[in-house]
């Protein structure tokens, strides 16, 4: 059977671009296409993982310029905004950017549960990570009047064996959330992070807000796919449902824990730990190209 | 005298994409060439020799890779500073165009175009 990547091999990835993404879903098993969940063979599997990942690829350039017009736009460097204007405007950047996350956590989504998958472990300064992505999400907090406040450990290394990219994508996630959930109280919300060394073998982070709570009876279904709680549809219409599973799926896959602590009402607090182990020999995710 | 212009191509088959950053980084006193498939930035790079060279790794023809291997080989463009600018988020693909020397990945879609301006500014100020 002719695979994406054999194909890519083949005749480069161009042409195998120029082919409909359709054309490749038409591809899978009638099976696969039918049921839910994941693609049940290995040829499936692999080819679902490739379209995903092109599809994701080809939703996120239109996008980007979409992003960078309205960035420039909002800037005031080509000509002055009214008030009116400049929060549609701002609207339209948290839209975008919105959905840009929406689509990287479905590819992780997709592959992840293709069982293809493989985190990229490697060593990665995990204090400079969480800084990289506060800084990131730092636009979009502002504009919720959320302060993200990062407790930098004094003294200790964390030097962990990682793949920084899907690590990046659950801290955004989860400081996603609490900002998310955390706005609209008093019109000002305050998002603390944590990091902390558990036990020789296990850092913990942790995520904590002030926001809205998480109600009782959400409790065992937070971290299923598509799930949102009845208070955060009621305070924001917004959210996938994706965000929680998605770090799930990742922080078990790197082999550690998630879970929260919250008290409804009063804000919530999410957990995450990773094991400090050494990076051995590397598996090798596959490029596209 | 004034200081000459910074040279950056952009190598992007994606107009849009192009056309707004080009116009920000004049704005912000770089001198921009554009180039749209893989053959066309390697024949600009060679002729006018930018000082950094944005590049996309999904392109017509020649894709990214080939085009910075290329480079890489040639005496004329080996040390010309390269940031490769892609929507493939995939490690290995980083990974990858670090280890054939490119100077920085970018992911586009995760980043502010103000953020581009900085990556540019800051592997540019750190060259010898």
């Amino acid at each position: 059977m002719l695979t994406p990547n054999k194909k890519i091999k083949k005749n480069g990835f161009v042409d195998f671009l120029n082919t409909d993404v359709i054309e490749i879903y038409n591809k899978l098993s009638h099976d696969s296409k039918k049921k839910k969940g994941a693609p049940n063979t290995p040829q499936d599997r692999e080819l679902f993982t490739s379209f995903v990942a092109i599809a994701s690829h080809q939703l996120r350039t239109p996008l980007t310029s979409l992003r960078w017009c309205l960035e420039e736009l909002l800037s005031g460097e080509i000509g002055s905004l009214n008030k009116e204007q400049t929060n549609y405007i701002k609207q339209s950047i948290r839209s975008n950017i919105q959905m840009i996350h929406l689509i990287n956590n479905l590819l992780n989504i997709s592959r992840l549960e293709s069982g293809e998958f493989h985190l990229e472990a490697k060593e990665t300064d995990l204090v400079a990570l969480i800084k990289e992505t506060i800084e990131e999400y730092w636009p979009l907090a502002r504009a919720k009047n959320s302060r993200i406040i990062f407790k930098e450990p004094v003294g200790e290394m964390f030097q962990l064996c990682v793949d920084p990219t899907y690590i990046r994508q659950v801290i955004t996630n989860l400081i996603s959330n609490a900002v998310k959930y955390s706005a609209g109280k008093n019109g000002k919300s305050r998002v603390e992070v944590l990091l902390e060394k558990k036990r020789p073998d296990l850092v913990l982070i942790s995520i904590k807000d002030n926001g809205v709570g998480i109600p009782d009876e959400a409790r065992g279904k937070i971290f299923e796919k598509f799930y949102r709680s009845p208070n955060a549809i009621e305070q924001t219409g917004t959210g996938t449902g994706l965000g929680l599973y998605v770090a799930k799926l990742i922080v078990e896959s790197a082999g550690g824990k998630i879970w929260y602590k919250s008290k409804f009402g009063q804000g919530a607090t999410f957990y995450f730990t990773l094991p400090i182990a050494e990076c051995r020999l590397e598996k090798k995710e596959k490029s596209l190209i | 005298m004034a200081k000459a212009k910074k040279k950056i191509l952009i190598t992007e088959d994606e107009q849009s994409i192009s056309n707004v950053l080009r116009n920000k980084l004049e704005r912000y006193g770089f001198e921009v060439i554009l180039a749209s498939t893989g053959e066309e930035s390697l024949n600009k790079t060679k002729a006018m020799k930018p000082d950094l060279v944005l590049l996309d790794l999904i392109m017509p023809h020649k894709d990214g890779f080939q085009v910075l291997e290329e480079m890489k080989k040639d005496k004329d463009m080996k040390k010309i500073d390269v940031i490769v600018f892609s929507n493939l988020g995939q490690e290995a693909d980083m990974k990858r165009t670090k280890e054939m020397g490119a100077s920085d990945y970018i992911i586009k879609s995760n980043m502010s175009i103000s953020e581009v301006v900085e990556k540019i500014n800051k592997v540019l100020g750190s060259r010898v």
